[in-house]
């Protein structure tokens, strides 16, 4: 029986996948490639190009970015989660990807059963920013002002972090307000000039116009309050329970992929995002640590999905 | 004085070895793949963007713009000698650039291309040292009301574009315009026309359409044509250098295209291509001879092609100051910057003045580097005319195929390529002209997006657009093109101005 057992578990091993022809233990031998579904030079784009380029130099391999934008991410994901399980094709997704479920109902792949969480690689919390022409200090004045009048709201897109933080925020806070898309983050001249009333902005792009006085920021959406913004309180803190909000950037492989790879690449990414060079650029970007085990990451990707979903119906965001 | 002082200390950085080395390298690397077809230099910049992890930002970021305003002069060689616009903002090019190609003037069109785009850059970075923090604010004061106001000018300026039947000319903009439609509807994330292709929720790529109807539909033209006529642009290449005749009617022109050209470029979303059109526009508007146009006349290469380069030069002035990025190669270079920990912003002028006058200097150096290297080239580019079409073909179809396969790794927007190529060849049988299409397809959904969000910010009110100087005067400007175009009083002059065939 226990021979029958090992035979089983055997054929099980080689029917599993040629993924398997070489041995885990000379990972990597070749170069890796990864999938970064947004655009060059975006924001999540330039904290993976940091990251991998640690990664490279420690596994001896280089990691080839391979930007394939469209469609939220769910273009680049679905390529990955139908890419050889072989430990060479690595997905780098921002908070989009536990997002893309609610909007894109007919994706041709499954969030949580076809990746396997490798690595969290940070956050960026954002703050709410405004026109200091408005006159308001706080934000205890801005929900007043904000339940008084209609306000409108600048966000880089539908379905983007942007318009969520924003979003739950208001469904917290108990006011009602006009969402003004814009593609990307080109909304701040109309936030500054006051044309639009308000915006979650990324901190990092926001701090040089706040430290000059051209926006006023009264709230960040971050569990804590930030280490370049000290005196803004968290939306928590105000009194807005359930209105935190971060954009977060992680790591992903085929699902199958064995199981050593996906525990040495989580090594190395620790290692990565803890040597001191990349660390200091992060946080000069504001990426927050974030440190999650891989079973932790798959955790918080499955409640992502959920939380994503319920606050899309609850703000009346119409799958496609 | 400040501003020269400023410029002393741009150019002590940019004239280090070190460099004037990375600027030669974006220039040359910029022209290769401006001279590629499809190859444009976002996907050249992203794969180079890990390298200037390792540079100082100055040092990268003078490589970066290389590559940028290389790619300008190196678009139009391929826009001339085999009507493919390598990018957006060598579109009009093609117009009267292949024309005069194909009347054995390639070499002077080459020539007028590449002065005119050196003059342009000059111009254009003294506009930047000179008045960055006041063309910022012209930028700033830009909304949604004014950009949709903008784009109303533009679409009615598109149809002057055509040569051929005014009819024909509105059909391919209300082509253009539907084609601009697919893909998710900004506002709502719905989606349009995309008929469960995931590809589509993002839109028809600029590229594929581009390159389609353009250049792949141009190639079967060709091959279609009997042998006699296809070889004739290699027969009769006569003198490389301009004649004092061209000379004389491109100078004013390409003075007008660097004026025209340096305004918009500073609008962010601006930037070399519609300054490129309106380029255009303006030197069939004041030419005493309009019916030239469309058939190989000089000033329809030096107006646009001085007007991208301006545009592309100060299409840097909304990335520097206010961090606001116009295209994506400007993305890009925020991207770069933001890699070393500096946030784009008005504060850059004040808190790395080397690193804002360093690169404005490079510009300069920049553009006398590409004068350097394209003059000489002319005559080797020329040659390629002599290379028989049944072997050119190919290498055009498979950098046309390799330059779009690049834009999103996609091959789904290889195939579109192709059948775009075919609707083209129908449209050059059908004499429709492809740039009005292009022009709807570009300001259509820009168009579009403003006018919807314009309308969320007013709350539903449309005097919005009418309560801002600056939009109102726009619309002003575009019901007079209006009528220019359909009033029947001026019926006469206007078919002289499309000259009906």
């Amino acid at each position: 029986m226990r021979g029958a057992a090992l035979a089983l578990l055997l054929v099980a091993a080689v029917a599993s996948g040629s993924a398997w022809a070489e041995p885990v233990q000379n990972w990597p031998n070749r170069p890796i490639r990864a999938i970064v579904p947004v655009a060059p030079g975006t924001g999540a784009d330039v904290v993976f190009r940091l990251v991998f380029n640690q990664l490279s130099i420690q596994l001896g391999q280089q990691i080839v970015v391979e930007n394939r934008g469209g469609a939220g991410g769910t273009i680049g994901a679905s390529a990955v989660a139908k890419a050889d399980p072989d430990g060479y094709t690595i997905l780098a997704n921002s908070a989009g990807h536990t997002i893309a479920p609610a909007i894109y109902p007919n994706m041709n792949y499954d969030v949580t059963r076809d990746f396997a969480a490798v690595a969290s690689l940070g956050r960026t919390p954002t703050a709410l920013v405004m026109a200091p022409s408005k006159g308001i200090k706080t934000i205890q004045q801005f929900v007043s002002a904000a339940k008084a009048g209609n306000f409108t709201y600048a966000s880089s897109g539908v379905g983007s972090t942007t318009h969520l933080t924003a979003e739950r925020f208001r469904l917290s806070a108990g006011f009602e307000a006009v969402h003004v898309p814009f593609r990307g983050g080109g909304f701040r001249p109309e936030v500054a000039s006051g044309r639009v009333d308000f915006a979650f902005s990324p901190i990092a792009v926001a701090v040089p116009d706040i430290r000059d006085g051209r926006l006023v920021a009264l709230a960040v959406s971050s569990q804590t309050r930030v280490s370049t913004l000290p005196d803004v309180p968290t939306t928590l803190e105000a009194g807005f329970p359930n209105s935190d909000y971060a954009l977060w950037l992680g790591m992903f492989v085929p699902v199958k992929t064995p199981r050593a790879i996906v525990d040495r690449l989580h090594q190395e990414s620790v290692k990565a995002l803890q040597s001191p060079a990349l660390r200091e650029k992060l946080l000069s970007l504001d990426v927050e640590p974030m440190a999650m085990t891989p079973a932790e990451f798959d955790t918080f990707i499955r409640d992502e999905v959920v939380a994503q979903g319920a606050l899309a119906k609850a703000v009346g965001l119409k799958p496609n | 004085m400040d501003f020269l002082a400023n410029l002393g200390l741009g150019f002590g950085v940019a004239l280090t070895p070190a460099n004037l080395g990375f600027a030669l390298i974006g220039c040359l690397v910029g022209t290769l793949v401006g001279v590629l077809p499809g190859i444009g230099p976002v996907a050249t910049v992203a794969m180079l963007l890990p390298l200037t992890f390792h540079l100082e930002p100055v040092s990268g970021l003078i490589m970066l713009a290389g590559i940028f305003y290389g790619a300008q002069y190196g678009g139009s060689t391929t826009a001339i000698l085999v009507n493919m616009p390598g990018e957006t903002s060598s579109v009009v090019t093609c117009i009267d650039g292949h024309q005069m190609a194909r009347n054995g003037r390639a070499g002077a069109a080459l020539t007028v291309a590449a002065l005119g785009s050196f003059f342009a850059g000059t111009v254009a970075t003294l506009m930047i040292a000179l008045f960055s923090p006041p063309l910022a604010l012209v930028g700033q004061s830009f909304g949604a009301p004014e950009y949709f106001s903008l784009m109303a000018v533009g679409l009615i300026a598109a149809v002057v574009l055509a040569h051929g039947s005014i009819v024909k000319a509105v059909a391919m903009v209300l082509l253009g315009l539907l084609l601009g439609l697919v893909g998710t509807d900004g506002q709502t994330g719905g989606q349009r026309f995309t008929f469960g292709v995931t590809i589509l929720s993002d839109g028809i790529g600029f590229v594929p359409l581009a390159i389609g109807i353009f250049g792949l539909g141009e190639v079967i033209a060709n091959l279609v044509a009997p042998q006699q006529r296809r070889e004739l642009v290699s027969s009769r290449i006569s003198n490389l250098w301009l004649t004092k005749e061209e000379f004389r009617q491109a100078w004013p022109a390409s003075v007008r295209g660097t004026l025209i050209g340096s305004v918009l470029g500073v609008l962010p979303g601006g930037g070399a291509t519609l300054s490129a059109f309106a380029g255009y526009v303006l030197e069939k508007k004041v030419a005493r001879d309009p019916s030239r146009f469309g058939k190989g006349a000089i000033e329809g290469v030096a107006g646009p092609e001085s007007a991208n380069n301006a545009g592309a030069q100060t299409s840097f002035i909304p990335m520097l100051t206010l961090g606001i990025p116009g295209n994506a190669v400007m993305a890009l270079m925020i991207g770069a910057l933001t890699i070393h920990g500096i946030q784009p912003g008005p504060q850059v002028m004040t808190e790395r003045p080397a690193l804002f006058w360093g690169m404005i200097a490079s510009m300069w150096i920049g553009n006398v580097m590409l004068l350097v290297i394209n003059l000489p080239m002319i005559g080797l580019w020329v040659q390629l005319l002599k290379v028989p079409y049944r072997q050119l073909y190919l290498a055009i179809l498979l950098f046309s195929a390799i330059g779009v396969y690049t834009v999103n790794n996609n091959t789904f927007e290889v195939i579109l390529t192709a059948l775009f190529g075919i609707v083209g060849y129908i449209f050059i049988r059908l004499e429709c002209e492809p740039a009005p299409l292009l022009l709807g397809f570009i300001l259509g959904p820009l168009m579009e997006e403003n006018l919807r969000r314009a309308m969320r910010i007013s709350g539903g009110d449309p005097m919005i657009f009418l309560n801002r100087p600056i939009s109102l005067g726009l619309l002003i400007a575009a019901a007079l093109l209006l009528l220019v175009v359909a009033l029947p009083a001026i019926r006469g002059k206007r078919e002289e101005v499309f000259q009906e065939k």
